[in-house]
């Protein structure tokens, strides 16, 4: 690509950039430095090298952490979550983006508005009614109220992305005798495909890293999510930083690799080719 | 029995008429254009005929049948858009065989009637392609086949070409007239480019502000314009439009005096026996109607001179002051600055009243 921008302020960009870069990946580093080393080691000097490539810290995160049972309790929590909010927030997306809806304007205000009030208010009520239906400690509708909690900004990301796509197409597929709803499986949805990877990135981090929801709701032994694992260490591993470390590099090891996964699929460009451009 | 009928249809967006009562009967097989300036309502028009706009007033009837209100399909209707509108996410196969997936017509008759439409457009190597890897015509190509493949009794255009660049322009226009011979079916188009307009219609329809101006074979609104606006819009370079004031009227003829023009006094054959000596006209004349002369006539001064190598357009200021357009063939010698005489055809002139009418 050519750009038009003078080496100098391009070579302060790329400074910029590298010094981004490192305040992002160096305290991730220094997780990943230190859950090979023993406690001792890294209370005398944190940034030593570590001596050995031992996975004991690991080994003894893995079962303190209890994260053979939170792995797949945040796996199930997160996925359901993600699946919940895309399904959802598409349809919303595409119905306030091409459909004429009275009083769509209240209904986007009232997304708005969701946005802003703090979750706290609805979590005694929640748990009441949860509770009362015995569904406490159920993935499934812990992850109802997390995809609840995300869909306003979600709905609001992908309906911008269905405005981006041209009218026209919708015309074409209307012409073609597509109803709303196969325009929008076969034509709108594989079209949105760049954006739903984006809110899916975004959805399954916040339901990875949630804490308050999860610690309210997922109750009981087998329900933990690796968060609540992780916490559950803070006490009894007080002092030994070592197994700490290696938990919290655990924790945070699917969720880079999720989105290494998914980030090839960024494709720009993916609606060039339907109209003239 | 008419392919299309439509009587007294209106469109209305909120308070704004768009269109205003039209009424249009378009034979079985017809090529009609309609034409006017941006805002005029063709393309709403086209998109209701289509069935994409739903229309306020009024009835639209295809083969006799009352058709207000259906879907695209059953109305039998097919559109190609002016952005071409391709799902850039299918191939050309899938692009040209979507609609009959979604009325689930059979795969193997789907794919005979994909590769029968792609062979009438010369789409056959570029079938596993996808949008974004084809040329613009070819992307246009797809549009249509698109259309050829549902087979429909009416294909509507939207202005189809508007996005080629003018070489292809050409060519496609060829490939679209050769398209309806072949096919023989109804075909209504928009544009809003007047050699389009001319060389594929048998039928033009003038719009404006939502009025059908007048309707007519090509050469009928070249040669006998109902009002101003047709005359002014039909034919490049405009008609010339001088005012002018009747002096007398006699045997179906109006002399009448052209100040502007010159102080010759012209005799213009009239179409209706309305005008009084003393009424305030406007005198239209096309530029290939009028010659340059040795003397007689009326005077003038060269502005700009176009030379396009078989005719040259002559861009003069008459004595009186009125611009005028004359059309001279192949090249003009004259240099701007210089004078010039020219003659008008007399029998080829048209009077316009105030309202813009034909007299």
């Amino acid at each position: 690509m050519q750009t038009s921008a003078s080496p100098l302020s391009r070579t302060l960009a790329n400074v910029f950039l590298i010094g981004a870069v490192l305040v992002a990946l160096l305290p991730l580093a220094l997780v990943a430095l230190n859950a090979f080393k023993p406690h001792t080691a890294i209370v005398a000097n944190p940034l030593s090298l570590p001596e050995s490539l031992s996975l004991d810290n690991f080994a003894r995160a893995w079962n303190g952490g209890k994260f053979s049972i939170g792995i797949v309790n945040s796996l199930l929590l997160s996925g359901t979550t993600t699946l919940i909010t895309l399904a959802f927030a598409s349809l919303a997306a595409f119905a306030l983006a091409r459909r004429k809806i009275p009083g769509w304007q209240l209904i986007t205000i009232y997304f708005l508005c969701a946005t802003t009030v703090p979750i706290q208010l609805f979590l005694f009520p929640l748990y009441f009614v949860y509770a009362k239906l015995g569904i406490v400690g159920n993935f499934a509708a812990t992850s109802l109220i997390l995809a609840a909690i995300n869909l306003p900004i979600s709905i609001f990301l992908l309906r911008a992305y269905v405005i981006s796509i041209p009218q026209d197409v919708d015309d074409a597929a209307f012409m073609d005798g597509a109803n709303p709803l196969q325009t929008f499986l076969h034509v709108i949805l594989p079209l949105m495909r760049p954006g739903l990877i984006t809110v899916a990135i975004i959805v399954f981090l916040n339901s990875w890293n949630e804490f308050l929801i999860t610690s309210t709701f997922q109750k009981g032994r087998s329900n933990i999510t690796m968060t609540l694992g992780y916490l559950s260490m803070n006490g009894t591993y007080a002092t030994d930083q070592g197994a700490l470390m290696a938990g919290a590099f655990i924790l945070v090891a699917p969720i880079i690799v999720f989105f290494l996964l998914l980030q090839r699929f960024f494709i720009s460009g993916m609606t060039s080719g339907a109209v003239k451009g | 029995m008419a392919g299309l009928t439509l009587r007294s249809v209106r469109k209305n967006f909120g308070e704004a008429e768009i269109i205003k009562s039209v009424d249009l009967d378009v034979e079985h097989g017809e090529f009609v254009v309609f034409v006017g300036p941006s805002g005029c309502g063709k393309s709403t028009l086209l998109r209701m005929l289509a069935g994409l706009e739903n229309i306020t007033e009024g009835s639209i009837a295809i083969d006799g049948r009352d058709v207000t209100g259906m879907l695209p399909l059953e109305r039998g209707v097919a559109m190609v858009f002016q952005s071409y509108a391709l799902y850039p996410h299918m191939s050309v196969e899938d692009n040209i065989g979507f609609g009959l997936k979604i009325a689930h017509v059979p795969r193997p008759e789907r794919q005979q009637r994909v590769l029968e439409a792609a062979r009438v457009l010369q789409l056959e190597p570029y079938l596993k392609r996808k949008p974004k890897a084809l040329s613009g015509g070819q992307r246009q190509r797809v549009a249509i086949g698109r259309a050829i493949v549902k087979s429909p009794k009416i294909f509507l255009f939207d202005e189809p070409l508007s996005n080629l660049d003018a070489e292809l322009r050409v060519q496609m226009r060829l490939e679209i007239a050769a398209l309806h011979q072949r096919l023989g079916a109804t075909m209504i188009y928009v544009t809003h480019d007047q050699v389009e307009a001319m060389t594929l219609a048998d039928k033009i329809v003038v719009l404006r502000a939502g009025r059908i101006e007048q309707v007519g074979r090509p050469i009928d609104l070249y040669e006998n314009p109902d009002n101003l606006f047709v005359a002014g819009f039909i034919g490049s370079p405009k008609m010339n439009f001088i005012a002018a004031t009747v002096s007398s009227v006699a045997d179906g003829k109006a002399t009448i005096a052209a100040p502007t023009l010159g102080q010759a006094v012209l005799t213009v054959p009239l179409r209706r026996n309305t005008t009084r000596p003393g009424d305030e006209v406007t005198l239209g004349f096309r530029p290939e109607h009028s010659e340059l002369a040795a003397d007689g006539g009326f005077a003038g001064t060269v502005q700009v001179v176009e030379q396009l190598g078989s005719v040259s357009y002559v861009y003069a200021h008459a004595e009186g002051g009125a611009p005028v357009t004359i059309e001279q063939r192949r090249l003009s010698g004259l240099r701007p600055g210089e004078a010039l005489r020219f003659t008008l055809e007399t029998d080829r002139l048209f009077l316009f009243d105030k309202a813009g009418e034909r007299l």
